[in-house]
Formats: structure tokens, sequence, C-alpha cells
């Protein structure tokens, strides 16, 4: 068996993006094997962890541990999903350190600019098994494990709940609305906990899951009848009669208020988004332009970002246990 | 807008007066027929895209875009299986095929994404009905012109091309009409009902909508 520790730095980014890695699929991580592309997912669970046995200024390492359950809990409580957990102790051991041991912990890396945390992982090459990962939380940037939040501190549990979608598997989601302020990027409002850049500090909103979280974390970890019951669409994007790489496809179910998002991931603008409730949805097609490309994916010079919005011309319906037909929508230059 | 519509389908209907003897279903007698039914439109719903702010407290979320579809109008087919408890009341079963589009607007794109219009045609509907008829026997139209009043129960399939999707629901529907006797046993029917659809393909929390029906038809009493 091959272990590679492979350089896929997933950061929750404060006000720019800087993760690269191999994302496959709509919102999974993938490792290039043998020519095919296969999704990064833990091959048992639960996944059994440890908090490292440092604190940071204002939380201890029992409130992180604290913190860190109650972001699990929230993934745990996705019905449709299997994904599971298990704290072993603390640990002296380092996040990062290639021991075998998934840990949990604070680092002063006051280098990392606008890193709030990050995830890395050892994975098996030729399965996509992960076979450890680890957290970093950037105790440089003012913590807070208060049930109400506060002001002018992150909260530790949003965050956690954003690196254990990535210790799970999971990429990031462009779901997400963003400025320019004073040339650092800020969030307006999110879709999904995977969004690439962190709400404000004392935003408690990144506690709750959305609709494409639940949707990745169930598509990769499915749980009970959720293969049977959700249905998929699939398509390309075109431009020119050329296929668009990297363009985000959002698809919105109106009878639920879903939106789960994906990506086109091929030369030939071919993408797939998996876990949609059945019944019609509306398809959008956007450029790749609110947060840094090389946050989703490590092929940013071929990113097309020169279209404008544009949505199919017509309602796609997605079936149970299925896929809807195969879509093509067309964007124009700008 | 129905009692117009009411009002012209009984005048174009309508023979001369006679003062021969009126038309009036046997006791006993069945009715069977058929013919084409225009289902008018009715709403869908309205949706908000909504994404989270990046606020504090209550904020109201941001809209990504928003969604306001329709069923169009559809002429479709229908039949019908009556059998008269008296002269006066009929009970009745129907069944009504149609193929509506779902026509989409899609408006206030936060990325300022131009309004457009989708559609989709790919849905099948039916009606499948139970309902009561009364013969409004004081209110003949000549000698072979008899008017109704209706009402039914019905239940609604909803099913999209390769049965992608399917909505159900009940449909409620109250009208009148005029039957016209030919000859022979045979006759015209002309009718007009409004509905109430209380589920099926529906994109908000709003579960009732209304439509409008109107049918012609040829049917043989035996």
């Amino acid at each position: 068996m091959s272990h590679h520790r492979v350089a896929v730095w997933l950061l929750t980014v404060v006000l720019t993006g800087m993760a690269a890695g191999r994302a496959d699929a709509y919102l999974k991580f993938g490792v290039n094997a043998n020519g095919r592309t296969i999704a990064l997912r833990w091959p048992r669970l639960p996944v059994r962890y440890f908090i490292k046995d440092r604190g940071a200024p204002g939380v201890t390492a029992v409130q992180l541990q604290s913190a860190v359950d109650q972001a699990i809990q929230t993934w745990q409580n996705v019905p449709t999903s299997a994904v599971a957990f298990q704290f072993v102790g603390f640990t002296s051991a380092e996040p990062f350190d290639d021991d075998g041991i998934v840990t949990l912990g604070f680092q002063d890396r006051p280098e990392l600019e606008g890193i709030l945390g990050s995830t890395g992982f050892v994975i098996d090459t030729f399965t996509g098994d992960i076979v450890e990962a680890d957290i970093l939380f950037n105790s440089a940037f003012p913590w807070s494990v208060s049930t109400g939040g506060e002001s002018g501190r992150f909260d530790l549990q949003s965050i956690a709940l954003h690196e254990l979608g990535h210790l799970s598997g999971l990429g990031h989601s462009l779901l997400g609305e963003t400025e320019l302020s004073s040339g650092r990027r800020r969030v307006i409002a999110s879709g999904s906990i995977m969004f690439p850049i962190a709400f404000s500090p004392g935003v408690l909103e990144g506690r709750t899951l959305r609709a494409d979280d639940i949707a990745g974390i169930s598509d990769l970890y499915p749980d009970g009848n959720f293969s049977s019951r959700t249905g998929s669409v699939s398509g390309r994007v075109t431009k020119n009669g050329q296929g668009v790489f990297g363009a985000h496809v959002v698809a919105f179910n109106p009878q639920t208020g879903a939106l789960v998002g994906g990506f086109t991931l091929t030369t030939s603008g071919t993408f797939v988004i998996a876990g949609l409730g059945p019944g019609p949805h509306v398809l959008r097609v956007e450029p790749l332009d609110d947060a840094a490309i090389d946050s989703f994916f490590d092929e940013s010079p071929r990113t097309d970002t020169a279209f404008g919005v544009t949505y199919l011309d017509r309602l796609t319906i997605v079936p149970s246990g299925g896929g809807a037909a195969a879509v093509e929508i067309r964007v124009r230059s700008q | 807008m129905t009692r117009r519509w009411l009002v012209v389908v009984i005048m174009l209907a309508a023979p001369p007066t006679t003062a021969s003897a009126q038309f009036s279903p046997r006791p006993g007698s069945f009715e069977v027929g058929g013919g084409v039914v225009y289902i008018g439109g009715s709403a869908v719903g309205t949706a908000r895209a909504t994404e989270t702010r990046n606020q504090t407290g209550t904020a109201d979320p941001l809209i990504l875009f928003e969604t306001d579809a329709r069923l169009q109008s559809a002429v479709g087919i229908g039949a019908h299986v009556g059998f008269n408890l008296t002269s006066g009341i009929a009970i009745e079963s129907a069944v009504t095929y149609s193929r509506p589009s779902i026509r989409t607007s899609i408006s206030n794109d936060f990325e300022r994404s131009p309004d457009l219009v989708i559609s989709d045609s790919s849905l099948q509907q039916y009606f499948f009905d139970l309902g009561v008829i009364v013969h409004l026997r004081a209110l003949h139209l000549g000698s072979r012109g008899l008017p109704f009043m209706s009402a039914s129960i019905g239940y609604l399939r909803q099913v999209t091309d390769e049965r992608a999707s399917i909505d159900s629901g009940r449909v409620y529907q109250i009208g009148g009409g005029l039957k016209q006797m030919l000859t022979g046993g045979v006759g015209l029917r002309f009718d007009a009902r409004l509905g109430i659809r209380d589920g099926g393909l529906t994109l908000d929390d709003q579960t009732h909508h209304r439509f409008f029906v109107a049918g012609a038809g040829a049917f043989v009493l035996f």
C-alpha cells in the first residue's frame, strides 16, 4: 500500500482563498489513481480523533474539544448520512505530524496570513481512502467558544464545522457572494458552510448546515435510502460550442428551496450534481468569481470566468434514484 | 369571466324553443361520453433561492434569484360515465388527460442577469373525478336542451415524462352546462367549471390553486 501525504491545504480563510488541491465531482475531494479520479473518503467509520492538549488565548483544550464535539454532532445529525466520529482523548501530538492518528488542535501560525484553519490528509493514492487527516486551528486569531458568540472573535464551532467537512472529504462550495473591500474579499452571504471564506467575527450562522452541505456529506457517506430517494442532474456547460472548465452550476429546487452547487471539471464542460431531491429544478451557471480559483481546484489556468450568469432554458425534472436527462447550458462570452 | 364563458356556451348551444315534449333522462339509464377539455392555467407558486447573510441576529436572507411558476392552459381530452339515479340527479365519474406546460419566470438575479422565462412541457396531468349532476328541468331550453349543475371531487395525478417526478393531489370542481339531445339517444354536452387544486405540483406553501375548465363533447344515453 502506498501512502503519500498530499499537499492539500484546505483552508478556511478570513479574507482570501489560498487552498489548493484536486477536487472531483461537485464538492468532493478526489485523487487521480491510474488515470481515473476517486473520491476521498474514510474507509471505516467512526473516525477516531484526538484533541491537541494545547489551548489558545481565551480557549482551553477542553473548550476546543467541546466546540469540536458540537460541530461533530451537527454532521452526525444529518439523517441521510452515516458519517460518524469518536473522540479518543487528548494528545501531545501536533496536527500535521505524520503519526497515524487524527489530531485536531491549535497552533500559533501567524505566518499563515488570513488562514483560520486548515485540514491535511494522508491518503492511499490507489484507493482514495483517507489514512490520516489533521485539523489545525490558527491561534494567531481571536477565538470564541461562547454560545452567543463574541464580537471581534471567530466562532470556533463554525470553523470546526467547516474543517470537519473537509476532514470527511468535502471540498469547497462556491455557494456564496463576496465583495472586495480594501483589496480583500468579504462574505456578503453564503449558501454552504463549505464556502471557503468564513463569516465575520461574532457571526454564528456558520453553525448550521445548508442543503449543499447535506447533499455532499450524504453523497459521500449515504445512509438509509438516500440514494434511492434522491437523484442527480448532469450535462455540459459550453461556450461557442466548446466545453467550459470551472463553471459553477447551481441546482435550485423551488419546492424545497434547496440550493446545491457543483462545477464543470473537464475540458468538455461536463458536470454532475448528485443528492438532489426529486422534482423540478432551475439550473443556473455562473463564473467562479467569488473566491480564489485555487480554493477549489489546482487547475486555475484552465478555468474560464469570462461569461455571464446563464440559466438553462427549461426546468430539469430530477427523478428519485436516478438521473435527469443530460442538459447543455450555453453561456456567452462577456 | 367565468360567467361570461358559461353564458356564451349556453347561447351557442341553445336550439329554438319549441313546445314539444322536453328531454329528460330516464331513471336508471346510463350516459357515456367524451370530448375535448380546455383547462385554464393556474399558479404553481413562487420561490426564492436564498443565502444566509454574514450578519449577527435575524437578517433577511440574500435573494440569489426568484421564481414564479404557472401551469399553462392546455387542451386535453376527457371521458365520462354517468348513471341517472332519477331524471333530475345523476352520479358521474370522469377522467381527463392534458399536457400543460410549466412556465417559470426567473427574476431579481443577484448578479443582475436579465429576467427570463423558461418553460417545460414534460408534464402529463390526469383528473379522476367522481361527481353529482343535477339536471335543471325547470330551465329547459327548448325541447332538447337540458341545463345542469355539477359538483365533483377528484384525484389529481401529475407525471413528468419518463416518470421522473410524480405529484398527486385533490381537485374540487363546481359548475354547470348544457346537454343538447340530437337524435337516437345521442347528444352534445357543453360545460364550464371552476376548480380548486389541492396539492399536485406546488412550489411554495400555497397548496390551493384555482383553475377554470370548459368542455365540449358528445354522449350516448342508453
